[in-house]
């Protein structure tokens, strides 16, 4: 009798949107040293068995969807190769996508050219969010790095993978009251889209990423640090003002974009008792103008994002619309009434934060380099993503498209970078 | 001192006019927020100057003092808000035991249980129309006729239902059940004149359909009641078809009518643009 696991509602909820996006969270890190394979086989097994549903199967049944642990060997999920082509290697492996049948979840890849060892790797989205995807990294390392210090003392979380661990830090009123928020938040229209070109036949995954520069990041946070805003305010004004810039949208025009938000902040501990799986919300960044220069783009977000902050409940809209939809209706009516009510935003941006280089070190090998990402969107879908690493910060865009898409998202990427050089020259006197 | 202490001593200052409430203290720590993030704005605008920003952070509250007095007015509101919903409920409990006394004394003096139980069902009825006026008139003032809409018929439904009660049951009036008839006639009329008070989008078309039914239902009363009335009592129905089918025509004649308008204002306004473009183009 093969052993089952309850489909929670984030299961459900991610792969509803495999209309919209492939599903898959991308990782790569590259390290100055070699890893130890052995080690590292050893690490994924012991991680794969104590989180079930990485080695199950989904099956979308039209009541109840459910998963199936399934047997699986080291060798589904990890590659090991010489790479001579090391760049072509990474795309060819992230730019992959696992079926719900599969029996492994995830996929891991290591490649090693000169003596130096590079991590890949993928994970279905209904397993983990990219918050758990970073604590699943962190523990690769920890775990392996306990393992060559001979301490066979490995850990991982394996807690509840129900969405109502969100409501968790909560008192009993503010649960309440959470518990009733089901306004329908994604129902925000906004007809604005990224300028791709029509869906075609050469339209193939790329996840096209392009590095800030430390300097110029070094500037704008010290900046930022001067007038009291954070990264992800900054990162907002510039990406704003280039979405205007680049969509041609008139300066008066409203612009709304959904910044995905951690969930773990209403969590207790955040969320480090949970088990692996989804905890991400949305709020909306909504700015009525252009604005005459980026300082002014910037005030703008900051008026829309500081109503988000000042609400207690961010992020918590919607959950009990969701949760009564799939607990009156069998899956597959709720499914079709959910993809009814929910729109999906057409550009959004998720800043999955800071990636700690001392927690991701493998033994001897440093890391040096590295990002992670979002699903692959599909047209005319478009998601920018952020990770930091090394005082750096790497922007990615993972689309379903052709050369001439990937050519629009560099220009986009070059509008961002000069945005941000502008803001930097503008407020040069908040450097000194 | 700092712009921070500066506001602070500048709201306590101001707050001391004011009852000291709970609701106050929150609003004293929001207003200062607001002053922060005003300060946070004109900075990255580029305004440096301490005093300036300051001057500038408290000019935008506005009348503050004007604001603080709407702020406790709104209060009080609140308050006496309720307090009338308390007066409200020790009413409504107040008139339900008055009925139960009524009916008893009623009950055990004359031996009238029946009707007079119809006492306890119009002090229901009437608690429920009194619960479905007030959300006509919260929905009405919010602008939000869709909702509005949906209880003038349960009150229609209710009065017609204890009203038929009555006549059937204590004054045996033969075809009481007429006000069934009548009941939906009432309703549909209601609610097109409530289309058409809330400029409702579909309210022609919706005075079509009401007057259809009025001529059938009309129809259906008198053919019951007036001798041979059926025929050719029917041309009542074909009436009121025609009817429609005359007011859809001339709606439609009046649409031509205002799209023609609008499309000649649009073509003067373009051939406007365009002798401005001829007259004021040169080679040069």
């Amino acid at each position: 009798m093969p052993k089952l696991i309850k489909a929670e509602m984030w299961d459900k909820m991610q792969y509803l949107f495999r209309n919209y996006y492939d599903r898959m969270v991308h990782c790569v890190q590259y390290y100055d040293g070699p890893i130890d394979v052995k080690v590292l086989k050893t690490v994924l097994v012991y991680m794969t068995e104590k989180v079930p549903v990485l080695h199950s199967s989904f099956h979308g049944n039209v009541i109840e969807p459910y998963w199936t642990v399934e047997d699986y060997t080291v060798n589904d999920i990890l590659t090991v190769r010489d790479s001579v082509d090391l760049e072509g290697d990474i795309n060819a492996f992230i730019c992959q996508c696992i079926p719900v049948e599969s029996n492994v979840q995830y996929r891991v890849a290591l490649f090693n050219k000169d003596g130096k060892s590079t991590l890949c790797m993928i994970v279905n989205h209904m397993c983990m969010d990219g918050g758990d995807f970073k604590y699943f990294m962190k523990k690769l390392a920890e775990n392996y790095n306990k393992l060559l210090d001979g301490d066979y003392n490995l850990d991982i979380k394996t807690g509840s993978r129900s969405y109502d661990a969100v409501y968790s830090k909560l008192t009993e009123e503010e649960e309440k009251y959470a518990r009733s928020l089901y306004k329908n938040i994604s129902q925000i229209k906004d007809e604005h889209y990224f300028p791709l070109t029509p869906s075609s036949s050469a339209d193939v995954t790329r996840i096209v990423r392009r590095k800030v520069g430390k300097q110029l990041f070094a500037d704008f946070r010290k900046i930022g640090k001067a007038l009291g805003v954070t990264v992800n305010d900054m990162m907002l004004a510039f990406y704003v003002r280039s979405l205007y810039e680049i969509g041609m949208f008139r300066d008066d025009e409203r612009l709304t974009i959904p910044c995905m938000v951690d969930l773990r902040r209403h969590i207790v501990h955040g969320g480090a008792e949970t088990g692996l799986t989804n905890h991400t919300g949305f709020m909306q960044c909504s700015v009525a103008q252009k604005g005459e220069t980026i300082n002014d783009t910037l005030v703008e977000v900051l008026h829309s994002v500081r109503k988000s902050k000042d609400d207690p409940y961010m992020g918590l809209y919607s959950l009990p619309l969701l949760k009564l939809a799939y607990a009156i209706f069998p899956f597959a009516i709720s499914e079709t009434a959910i993809k009814i009510g929910y729109l999906n935003p057409l550009i959004g941006m998720s800043n999955i934060g800071v990636m700690d280089d001392k927690a991701l070190a493998m033994g001897d090998a440093n890391i040096i380099d590295g990002f992670m990402t979002g699903a692959v969107k599909y047209k005319p879908y478009m998601q920018l993503a952020l990770t930091s690493l090394l005082g750096d910060i790497t922007m990615t865009i993972a689309i379903r498209g052709s050369d001439e898409d990937e050519k629009i998202v560099n220009r986009f990427f070059d509008m961002i970078i000069a945005n941000m050089e502008k803001f930097v020259e503008l407020n040069k006197s908040r450097l000194e | 001192m700092e712009l921070k202490d500066r506001f602070k001593k500048y709201l306590e200052e101001q707050f001391r006019s004011i009852k000291p409430t709970e609701a106050a203290k929150d609003f004293r720590i929001r207003t200062l927020k607001e002053l922060m993030d005003k300060v946070q704005d004109l900075r990255i605008k580029g305004i440096e100057d301490e005093e300036l920003v300051y001057n500038m952070c408290i000019e935008s509250l506005g009348n503050f003092p004007a604001r603080l007095k709407d702020f406790e007015e709104e209060e009080h509101k609140v308050e006496n808000a309720k307090r009338k919903i308390s007066l409200a409920v020790a009413c409504a409990v107040a008139v339900a035991l008055a009925l139960v006394i009524v009916y008893v004394v009623i009950g055990v003096t004359t031996g009238a249980w029946h009707p007079a139980w119809l006492l306890l069902l119009g002090g229901a009825f009437l608690g429920v129309i009194a619960v479905a006026c007030v959300f006509i008139a919260k929905f009405g003032k919010a602008q939000r006729y869709g909702l509005m809409r949906l209880f003038p018929p349960v009150i229609i439904v209710l009065v017609s239902v204890f009203l038929f009660l009555v006549l059937n049951l204590v004054f045996k009036v033969p075809n009481s059940w007429f006000v069934f008839l009548a009941m939906v006639i009432v309703g549909f009329v209601f609610d097109t004149a409530l289309a058409y008070a809330t400029s409702f989008k579909f309210r022609h078309i919706e005075l079509c359909v009401t007057v259809e039914i009025f001529c059938v239902l009309l129809y259906v009363m008198l053919g019951l009641t007036v001798a041979d009335f059926w025929h050719p009592g029917w041309i009542l129905c074909l009436g009121g078809v025609v009817c429609a089918i005359a007011m859809i025509i001339a709606l439609i004649a009046k649409r031509n009518k205002e799209s023609n308008k609008k499309e000649r204002a649009k073509i003067a306004r373009k051939y406007g643009k365009e002798d401005e473009a001829y007259y004021t183009m040169w080679d040069d």
